[in-house]
């Protein structure tokens, strides 16, 4: 008998809530157009330019439009003349895109790439003096190129043939090697290296790599300064100097250190590169160098 | 009562009741007549119509972060098609440039300049250089290029900077020009004219207040880099330091902060070319800003260190470098003593150094001026000239001329003169101390300091050997 009543009151409790809900629908209204503005931006050649060469084949958009929230905000950063961003969005076309795609397939670069571009034109000075950041890679998903009005898209600069090795951010070979490098992070994220790299010459890998020079860094077996920061930059270091030179001018630059055991560490670092590539993408790292090489020469 | 709430059934309907009835009445109630995003776009074609109202475009008076920064103007003439042309009296670029930009809601209302021009000098980093740990750093002015739209006062528009809430400010006129490539161009160019009126003093830079009662006087020094002033003076129990950024405006400067003293705030300050004077006038008092022979002030202690440093010997080298406190005039003077030399031996001449010993005892040609001449082929000619004993009176130094020293000395008196004038003023010389030796080519750890004769309007600035 108490079964019956409490299982009663339980019904008539469901009926009374059921009969408010639904009272509250009455006079709902029927739907209607959106009240937030949802007309196109407006858009000028240079956005419909980019609209079909990367958003359309690539689904990667160029963001060279000031947002204030794309970068750092606590950096004084500030977006690029106009006229710069089509030249570089065209060598980003040329020398990064197409000889991925013609190795690795026509949908290597839309299946593994950051999905946006952001332009600043000016330098991203770092607090404490001495570096500023030239590219960020997040997540994958985007990557941030810095100080891009003051490039000389003419010019091919080489850190090792120059007494101030900062100039090279003034030619076209500093923005192509942060691409290199920042794209060599996404494809780590996707892939990983093998982990041996990291051992190679971990004994020198150090948080104060900016009181290294290039030259010092690869005595000691890393191609760069930065290299030596840890084994992850080391890694994409050597393929960004790798791609952004010949053969020849690679072989120089290594035939240079006077350490034989550096050069013998550097060799067996970009043997392990070439093989990530071969095993991980099926791509011939040595073809893609001549690709990039070739396409950066016809700049 | 009891049984009520022991009864599940019951106290579910008490409860749902509560739930249910409070959701009853205040679904139509309505602060606002549109919906947020009715607002929002309301807010957003407002400020899009004011800024394309002004078919020639607005001058916008732009201080970026007033406790380390200045201000600029920038002319720019808003298109409906998302463009903005521009112009600014930043730097002597005053090229007109088109750039884009977009009115939307961020923070709250916002004008984004979203591609370079004129306004985002004042965040380009270069703009301002410090070396910061042995390495020059890009600092710039701190600006940005995002703006919150802040009021519209009669068509006058306020933006305010979200990192610089406190500091920053923009603020829109519109121009009322006829043709805005023509006069803003012609606009900067009136700005960049009050430069030299401020930026460059030959010798001392004074911020003066009166106020009826009382004349005060700052040293001001300003820094056109950062657009940025500093002034310090004395009080009876401190140093003051007021600090302030500038613009240019068509008829003199704008100040942010603005001067506060007395009670009275000023802010806007018109050149006089009579006086040669930037002047501020609120309420009958004046505040105003103007080159000098003669600083603010003379700090006690820096005479304290002359009686010191005097007697071990001031050195004026040309080798060791230029400092700006030398001044235009004192170099003339050289030059034209080196001139009357090369007319009266020939060849040509140069005074490589001078040094002045200065005792304050004895007047047995203790204070002495040794001038070294060097002719063209490197052949070096040593003179003395000699002073009776320095005397500091009234915050100056005076030095008496006694006669030249041997040698070549009073051959080349006559040519001399401008020299030992300019160091024996009946007025006195001022004395400056200004911490260790620096030149645009050394660094040194001697003493150093300026004399200054404020009747000619000559400084030398040199190291003390002590």
């Amino acid at each position: 008998m108490k079964n019956t009543y409490y299982k009663l009151s339980g019904i008539i409790f469901l009926l009374v809530i059921s009969a408010y809900l639904l009272a509250a629908c009455e006079n709902e209204p029927a739907l209607e157009e959106s009240q937030i503005d949802t007309s196109a931006p407006i858009l000028n050649e240079l956005d419909i330019w980019l609209r079909q060469n990367f958003i359309d084949p690539y689904n990667i958009e160029i963001q060279y439009k000031w947002d204030i929230n794309d970068t750092d905000v606590d950096r004084f950063l500030h977006p690029p003349f106009e006229s710069n961003v089509k030249p570089l969005a065209e060598i980003l076309k040329s020398v990064w895109i197409e000889p991925h795609n013609k190795l690795g397939g026509e949908d290597f670069i839309k299946t593994i790439a950051p999905r946006e571009f952001i332009f600043s034109g000016g330098f991203n000075f770092n607090p404490g003096g001495n570096t500023i950041t030239l590219g960020i890679a997040e997540q994958g998903a985007r990557i941030t190129l810095f100080n891009i009005d003051l490039l000389d898209f003419d010019n091919i600069l080489y850190e090792e043939d120059i007494p101030n090795d900062f100039d090279v951010q003034f030619a076209v070979t500093g923005p192509l090697q942060t691409i290199h490098h920042e794209y060599a992070h996404i494809l780590n994220q996707i892939e990983p290296y093998d982990p041996i790299f990291d051992l190679v010459n971990p004994a020198n890998y150090t948080s104060s790599w900016a009181d290294r020079s290039n030259e010092e860094a690869r005595e000691l077996g890393y191609i760069s300064a930065y290299a030596s920061s840890q084994p992850s930059e080391d890694f994409v270091e050597m393929i960004a100097y790798m791609l952004v030179r010949s053969s020849a001018k690679w072989d120089e630059l290594v035939d240079s250190i006077s350490n034989e055991q550096a050069r013998q560490i550097i060799r067996f670092k970009e043997q392990l590169i070439v093989e990530y590539y071969q095993e991980k993408f099926n791509i011939n790292f040595y073809e893609l160098r001549e690709l990039t090489y070739e396409a950066l020469l016809e700049i | 009562m009891k049984f009520i709430l022991k009864n599940s059934f019951f106290k579910l309907l008490f409860l749902s009741f509560f739930l249910l009835s409070s959701c009853s009445d205040d679904d139509n109630q309505s602060v606002f007549d549109q919906t947020p995003s009715e607002r929002v776009a309301e807010r957003i074609t407002e400020l899009q119509n004011l800024l394309l109202s002004q078919p020639n475009g607005y001058k916008a008076v732009y201080f970026t972060k007033n406790d380390e920064r200045g201000g600029f103007t920038t002319y720019m003439q808003f298109n409906a098609d998302g463009t903005v042309r521009q112009t600014s009296d930043f730097d002597d670029d005053s090229t007109l440039q088109n750039s884009s930009y977009e009115v939307r809601l961020g923070t709250t209302t916002e004008l984004v300049f979203t591609t370079r021009n004129h306004i985002t000098k004042g965040t380009d980093p270069t703009a301002v250089t410090e070396v910061i740990n042995g390495f020059p750093t890009g600092l710039g002015f701190f600006g940005t290029s995002v703006f919150q739209y802040f009021s519209n006062d009669n068509g006058v528009i306020t933006f305010r900077d979200v990192r610089n809430s406190d500091t920053a400010l923009m603020v829109l006129y519109p121009t009322n020009f006829t043709d805005f490539d023509t006069e803003s161009i012609a606009a900067v160019n009136t700005l960049r004219a009050q430069i030299p009126r401020i930026a460059e003093p030959d010798l001392y830079q004074v911020l003066e207040i009166e106020n009826g009662e009382e004349t005060i006087k700052y040293d001001f020094i300003y820094d056109e880099a950062r657009r940025f002033s500093n002034s310090s003076g004395f009080s009876e129990t401190e140093i003051i330091n007021i600090t302030f950024g500038i613009a240019y405006t068509e008829d003199g400067i704008t100040i942010s902060p603005a001067l506060e003293s007395g009670g009275e705030s000023y802010s806007d300050f018109t050149y006089d070319e009579a006086t040669e004077r930037f002047i501020s006038t609120v309420n009958g008092t004046n505040a105003s800003i103007y080159y000098s022979n003669s600083p603010a002030f003379v700090n006690p202690n820096d005479l304290v260190d002359l009686e010191i440093l005097g007697p071990t010997g001031f050195l004026y080298r040309r080798s060791l470098g230029d400092n700006a406190l030398t001044s235009g005039t004192h170099d003339e003077m050289l030059a034209g003593i080196e001139a009357n030399i090369g007319l009266a031996f020939g060849s040509t001449w140069q005074v490589s150094q001078y040094q002045l010993s200065i005792d304050f005892e004895s007047d047995d040609c203790d204070t002495f001026l040794f001038v070294q001449i060097v002719r063209a082929d490197g052949a070096a000619f040593n003179l003395f000239y000699c002073f009776l004993k320095g005397e500091i009176n009234n915050e100056r130094l005076f030095l008496t001329y006694n006669g030249p020293g041997g040698g070549a000395s009073g051959q080349v008196e006559s040519i001399m003169m401008p020299l030992i004038d300019f160091l024996s003023t009946p007025s006195g010389l001022i004395f400056t101390r200004n911490g260790s030796f620096t030149s645009n080519l050394f660094n040194f750890s001697n003493p150093a300091g300026t004399f200054t004769n404020s009747d000619s309007g000559i400084r030398v600035y040199g190291l003390f050997f002590g």
